[in-house]
C-alpha cells in the first residue's frame, strides 16, 4: 500500500501505466486536529462520514485511522438510535 | 463467593452517565414538568446525584417512531452507580409518553453543549 502512494507523488516514469493517477495520501482528520471531538449528538460532523443515502462510508474513502473510524461508526449508530441521524434517507 | 465479589464491583463505583430521552411532543407544560420531576425522583431515590437536565425543545425526528414525526428531547447528566441506570430504564420503558431513551457513559469527548433545537 505504501509504495503505491509514493509512486503517486512521483508521476514521472509510471504515469502512463498507473491505473489511478491522482491518488493522494489522506490523513486522519482527528489525529491531525486533537481538539476535534467525536460526539454522537453532533450531526454536523457526522454528516461528513455518511453517504447521501445514510450509509457509513468506508475508511478508504474517509481516510480516517482505524481507531477513529471505529469511534465514528459507533457514534453514528448511537445517533441513529435516538433519531438524530437517519438509518436510510430516501428523499435525497 | 464469586457472586459477592461481583456485587462489590457493581455497587462501589459511581460513574457519570448521560441519557437522552425523547418524549411525546403533545404533552402540556404541566405534564412535561411532571415527567421531569418523575425522573428526578427516580434518580434521587437511589442516592445518586443529578448534574444537569437540559431541554433541547421540539426537534424533527429523522424517522417516525410510533407514527410520530416530532419529538421533545431531554438530556440528563447524572452521577450514579450501575443499578440506578437499570432502574431508570425500567421506569422509562413503562411510560407511554417516552418514545426513546439511550444511556451512555459520559466521557470528556461528549460536549455538554446542546444541539440547535429546530422548531418546525
Amino acid at each position: 500500500m505504501f509504495k503505491k502512494f509514493e509512486r503517486a507523488y512521483k508521476p514521472a516514469a509510471n504515469a502512463s501505466f498507473s491505473h489511478r493517477p491522482f491518488t493522494r495520501k489522506k490523513s486522519c482528520r482527528f489525529c491531525a486536529d486533537k481538539v476535534l471531538k467525536i460526539d454522537y449528538k453532533d450531526t454536523r460532523l457526522l454528516r461528513n462520514f455518511v453517504t447521501e443515502k445514510g450509509k457509513i462510508m468506508p475508511r478508504r474513502v474517509t481516510g480516517n485511522c482505524a481507531y477513529h473510524q471505529r469511534k465514528i461508526a459507533k457514534a453514528i449508530k448511537a445517533s441513529r438510535n435516538i433519531a438524530i441521524m437517519p438509518y436510510i434517507s430516501l428523499n435525497v | 463467593m464469586k457472586n459477592n465479589i461481583f456485587a462489590d464491583i457493581n455497587h462501589n463505583f459511581s460513574r457519570k452517565y448521560e441519557t437522552v430521552i425523547i418524549i411525546n411532543p403533545d404533552l402540556d407544560d404541566s405534564q412535561y414538568n411532571q415527567f421531569v420531576e418523575k425522573i428526578k425522583g427516580i434518580i434521587a431515590k437511589e442516592g445518586a446525584e443529578i448534574i444537569s437536565i437540559s431541554d433541547w425543545g421540539l426537534r424533527k425526528l429523522s424517522y417516525e417512531i410510533k407514527k410520530i414525526s416530532k419529538g421533545r428531547y431531554i438530556v440528563v447528566h447524572f452521577l450514579a452507580k450501575s443499578n440506578v441506570v437499570a432502574e431508570l430504564e425500567r421506569n422509562l420503558r413503562n411510560t407511554e409518553d417516552c418514545l426513546r431513551y439511550q444511556t451512555v457513559l459520559f466521557t470528556n469527548d461528549l460536549e455538554s453543549s446542546k444541539e440547535e433545537a429546530v422548531n418546525v
